[in-house]
């Protein structure tokens, strides 16, 4: 089957018939895509005796294998996963941040975060509240223009904020849970239909916000300069390395036009208050 | 006193809210971020002075760090290939 996510199209190949129907739930509105798939992708048992013995899954892209075999309940996580990391790893034509991004008003706001910072969470909230999930996991940012480009993917939700989210937005559509994987509990929220996403076009950064979750905070915000933003931005890009003088040129062009902030929350309607007051026109 | 350049093969990019400057060189791959203790003087010492040459003395006063720093500093720049040493 394929499975398109817009700026990427995944040929993947499923020795369990059972991650199917997940995988249809999530990416089974968007049209085929028009090209050949861009990756050649495979879910499959690491041996015979894994097939039956406390069994597992390995992924592929083509005959490479990047991660360890994972518990065959941990399936459609793996294919999520090694879908990332097909990008990040050949995607060189383009900027990529780990970040999320998040539009109004055709104004995108980019949120670069380290694990445990409540990206995510926060990237719910908004993508349920009105805004127009770009990404969860990647800013895809063109390095002529600077415009950051959307991708058909779910959000990547672990443990606590994943019974929250239901229970603020009841009618979501999630995958099953997959427990004790090695970021914790994990399941995948569809925060957007096709039909939204082809309304997104490469659209420019007002603001890069790095949050950071604080239980029971009061919302701080802190102005970033250009220097540090630079500095964090590039460490959050996987691909500065490789791209060299165009990756330093565009991070150079985007920190300079954007509003920059660094943010302690702990309360979720008061980031996007903060956000459409003091950024979104 | 050393005198220096930029290294034909690095870029710089100097902060526009005078937060500082950024270097990238293509010969290490490694980038350096330098932050302006002097605010706008030292900018503009920076962005124009890069072009040219430039001075260890230049650069303490620029960055406002001792000599021991300004030594390995400067060290670590010529080594990763954003700075050489003027003739």
């Amino acid at each position: 089957m394929v499975v398109n996510t817009g700026l990427y199209a995944f040929n993947v190949t499923c020795a369990y018939r059972q991650i199917i129907p997940t995988i249809d739930s999530i990416y089974g509105d968007a049209t085929p895509p028009k090209t050949p798939a861009d990756f050649e992708i495979k879910v499959a048992s690491p041996s015979f005796a894994r097939r039956f013995f406390r069994p597992q899954v390995s992924f592929y892209c083509d005959q490479h294998s990047p991660f360890k075999p994972l518990p065959l309940a941990q399936a459609y996580a793996l294919l999520e996963w090694g879908m990332n990391w097909c990008i990040a790893t050949h995607d060189h034509t383009q900027l990529l941040i780990h970040a999320a991004v998040l539009v109004k008003n055709n104004q995108a706001i980019i949120f670069p975060a380290v694990p445990g910072s409540g990206k995510s969470t926060l990237t719910a909230f908004m993508a349920m509240s009105g805004w127009s999930l770009y990404s969860d996991e990647m800013a895809i940012i063109n390095l002529d223009s600077g415009l950051v480009s959307p991708l058909y993917r779910p959000i990547c939700l672990k443990n606590d904020s994943i019974d929250l989210v239901k229970e603020w937005f009841p009618d979501s559509i999630f995958t099953s849970t997959w427990k004790d994987t090695h970021k914790g509990d994990v399941a995948h929220l569809k925060a957007s239909s096709w039909k939204e996403y082809i309304q997104c076009k490469p659209t420019e950064i007002v603001a890069i916000v790095f949050p950071k979750f604080v239980a029971n905070s009061e919302l701080k915000i802190y102005s970033l300069n250009q220097l540090q933003a630079f500095e964090t931005l590039s460490k959050n890009a996987f691909n500065y390395g490789v791209l060299g003088n165009l990756g330093f040129n565009v991070i150079d062009k985007i920190i300079k036009r954007a509003a920059l902030f660094e943010i302690e929350f702990g309360k979720l309607g008061e980031v996007e208050a903060f956000l459409l007051e003091d950024i979104i026109e | 006193m050393n005198k220096y350049r930029l290294h034909p093969k690095a870029s710089n990019a100097v902060m526009d809210d005078e937060s500082g400057i950024a270097l990238y060189s293509e010969c290490s791959g490694r980038s350096a971020f330098l932050k302006n203790q002097h605010q706008k003087l030292a900018i503009e010492m920076v962005s124009n002075k890069l072009l040219d040459t430039f001075s260890s003395i230049d650069m303490q006063s620029w960055l406002n760090i001792d000599n021991e720093e300004l030594y390995k500093l400067e060290n670590w720049l010529v080594e990763n290939k954003f700075i050489v040493k003027h003739s």
